[in-house]
């Protein structure tokens, strides 16, 4: 038998209409537009940008357009109550709530992006040297960054504020100063896990330096880690100052915060006459948080749709689930 | 294992040793006289004062004294309050503080581990979703405005709990219980998503697959798995409660350290200040300390050395 005969026996050959058959499975699309897509199809994902652009949008317009002046005090009209006219009521001294709780989110919303933009930045930039580098760099980086974790992050956020004087620019270096060291280690992790893979190798050998290569070959990779945990830690930041004001050592008088003005609102709010004083401005700063954070989920849902499928959907899982049962009878 | 151990210790020792230089420099660099901060007085008795605290030696004298005193755990006394040690605050009122944040800890890891477990193991139920809930609530809400409003449902208006103040159990209730709804919160969800993580691993397909029940899989061999990465947790979570503390210990008046360590600051009280943050650095060292100690005795896998 000759071994022509022999192979068409064992083998037979593939029929050549199936052979393309995988080749177009669907179209190929790019990843930052399939996450986009993916982020817009999400209503709760729609919901929480829509809400954190209409604060946006009211903290830089109210107080822009309100008749009133957020520290124009008025002693004839204390304590009103909210109404057509003072949409969240006047406070003790007559300061209309509307304009003062507008002009408080411009330095909660101001605080949460500065504060958490800037020690990761910080950090991303420690890290990538320190990954990069390696050796000794690498290793005296990382125990400074040991040792900095071990002092509680409040201790140097007090100091600093003392030194400062509360104001925006004074929040954001304390918070420079105390949260470098997470965004650091987070990116010296990424930088190694990149370092030695062959894009880089093969960027290296065609004569790319390091800055080129951490910002053009391994950035674009870690992306949208950077952005999951940069959503994150904006309510982180925008929590901080609210416990700093609670504190008193947050946004001092005569600027304001909402975390400042609900902290104000606390020590009346048992009295009814004063309880819209807390309300307000604990409902916009919650709904705020609420919204960034929620925000945050559903970008790593669109990054990570695995990660949604596995663990966050919960009405899908239940109903694979009731699927499966049925298989199965 | 004993080398492990001497070797972490002189971190930790040199670890402290930091904290307290950088913060005593720190601390000196704030603007103004710890004596004209809070009493009107005039610049020579001021400077009297200074001179009677040692305040105008050369700073590396200072700084060589307060470290011979540390060395023999002395805090020194302070300078707003005379006649009253650092180490005495410490002794009344850290008992309050730790004892909120043990209560919380006992009362919030286990709970929330739970949650965890069952919410993982009823996904998709409305246990789950609920779970699901209060993690984002508790994440939304600030603590102290947390804090008003038990403090208007549980004790103004049901009048269950007192609203403030440290005299019997009742009083710890809502402290603790504000408290630890944030540890809950961190715990349920990193408990669930560790655990549906650790459920895909192949040595649990292989339990089920021997015949187990599920009971037995999920207690021994699904959380012994998933508890280890929560265990290194532990000390950030200590650090954060004793900072969390001073939120709420302030808005249900509680007499604890959180008080004194603010107000000594705003009073430029120096020994104050600094000894109660190398104090509470301490706590956190060893709790980390402990941490790394307990991490290796639970996973045999983490090499010592």
């Amino acid at each position: 038998m000759d071994i022509q005969k022999k192979i068409t026996l064992d083998f037979t050959p593939v029929d050549p209409g199936l052979r393309d058959a995988d080749q177009i499975v669907r179209p190929s699309v790019r990843y930052w537009p399939e996450v986009w897509k993916r982020l817009f199809k999400n209503k709760l994902a729609d919901v929480c940008m829509g809400i954190i652009l209409l604060m946006i949008l009211l903290a830089v317009f109210v107080p822009v357009f309100s008749s009133y002046k957020y520290d124009a005090t008025d002693l004839l009209h204390t304590n009103v109550k909210p109404c057509l006219e003072h949409l969240f009521g006047t406070d003790a001294t007559g300061r209309d709530m509307w304009t003062r709780v507008w002009v408080g989110a411009r330095a909660s919303l101001a605080i949460g992006f500065l504060g958490a933009l800037t020690p990761f930045v910080i950090g991303a930039a420690i890290g990538a040297i320190s990954g990069w580098c390696g050796g000794w760099v690498d290793m005296a980086i990382m125990r400074i960054c040991d040792i900095m974790l071990c002092i509680p992050s409040m201790i140097y956020m007090i100091l600093i504020l003392m030194l400062m004087g509360g104001s925006v620019q004074a929040m954001v270096v304390a918070m420079a100063i105390s949260n470098w060291m997470g965004s650091a280690r987070n990116f010296r992790g990424r930088i190694l896990q990149f370092k030695n893979r062959e894009f880089t190798l093969a960027a290296r050998l065609q004569g790319a330096g390091g800055l080129r290569i951490v910002f053009r070959h391994i950035l674009p990779n870690i992306l949208g880690n950077i952005a999951v945990s940069l959503c994150g830690s904006v309510p982180g930041a925008i929590f901080m100052e609210a416990g700093m004001s609670y504190i008193g050592l947050g946004v001092t008088p005569p600027r304001t915060s909402l975390g400042q003005l609900s902290t104000a609102g606390i020590g009346s709010f048992l009295l009814p006459s004063q309880f819209h004083l807390f309300l307000y401005p604990a409902i916009v700063i919650s709904v705020m948080i609420f919204a960034f954070f929620m925000f945050g989920n559903c970008l790593r849902d669109a990054l990570d749709p695995r990660l949604r499928d596995e663990e966050y959907n919960a009405r899908r899982f239940r109903k694979l689930r009731r699927q499966m049962r049925k298989a199965v009878q | 294992m004993a080398k492990y151990i001497c070797k972490r210790l002189l971190i930790s020792l040199a670890t402290i040793w930091l904290i307290a230089t950088v913060c005593f420099f720190l601390i000196r660099l704030l603007p103004g006289n710890p004596f004209l901060v809070a009493n009107p007085l005039d610049m020579t008795n001021a400077e009297r004062l200074m001179d009677y605290y040692g305040l105008n030696d050369p700073l590396w004298e200072q700084y060589l004294r307060f470290m011979g005193n540390l060395a023999h755990l002395d805090f020194g006394y302070s300078l707003a309050h005379a006649g009253r040690s650092v180490n005495e605050v410490i002794a009344l009122y850290f008992p309050v503080t730790a004892q909120l944040a043990i209560q919380a800890m006992i009362f919030g890891i286990p709970t929330g581990i739970l949650l965890g477990i069952l919410s993982s193991y009823h996904r998709g139920s409305g246990l789950d979703v609920s779970a699901q809930m209060l993690t984002i609530l508790t994440t939304a809400i600030p603590a102290y405005v947390l804090a008003a409003v038990f403090q208007l449902l549980f004790s103004v208006t049901l009048g269950w709990f007192p609203a403030g103040g440290w005299a019997s159990w009742k009083y710890t209730v809502l402290p603790t219980l504000c408290l630890s709804l944030g540890l809950v919160a961190s715990y349920c969800r990193s408990m669930r998503t560790l655990m549906l993580e650790v459920g895909q691993q192949d040595y649990l397909r292989t339990a089920r697959a021997k015949g187990l029940s599920d009971l037995r899989i999920i207690f021994f061999h699904q959380i012994r798995n998933a508890l280890l990465p929560l265990l290194t947790n532990m000390g950030v979570e200590i650090a954060g409660l004793l900072m969390g503390s001073y939120v709420i210990e302030k808005i249900f008046s509680v007499p604890g350290l959180g008080k004194y360590f603010v107000t000594s600051i705003n009073e430029l009280d120096y020994t104050m200040a600094l000894g109660l943050v190398v104090f509470q650095a301490c706590v956190v060292v060893t709790a980390n300390f402990i941490v790394d100690l307990l991490y290796g005795v639970v996973d045999p896998r983490v090499k010592l050395d």
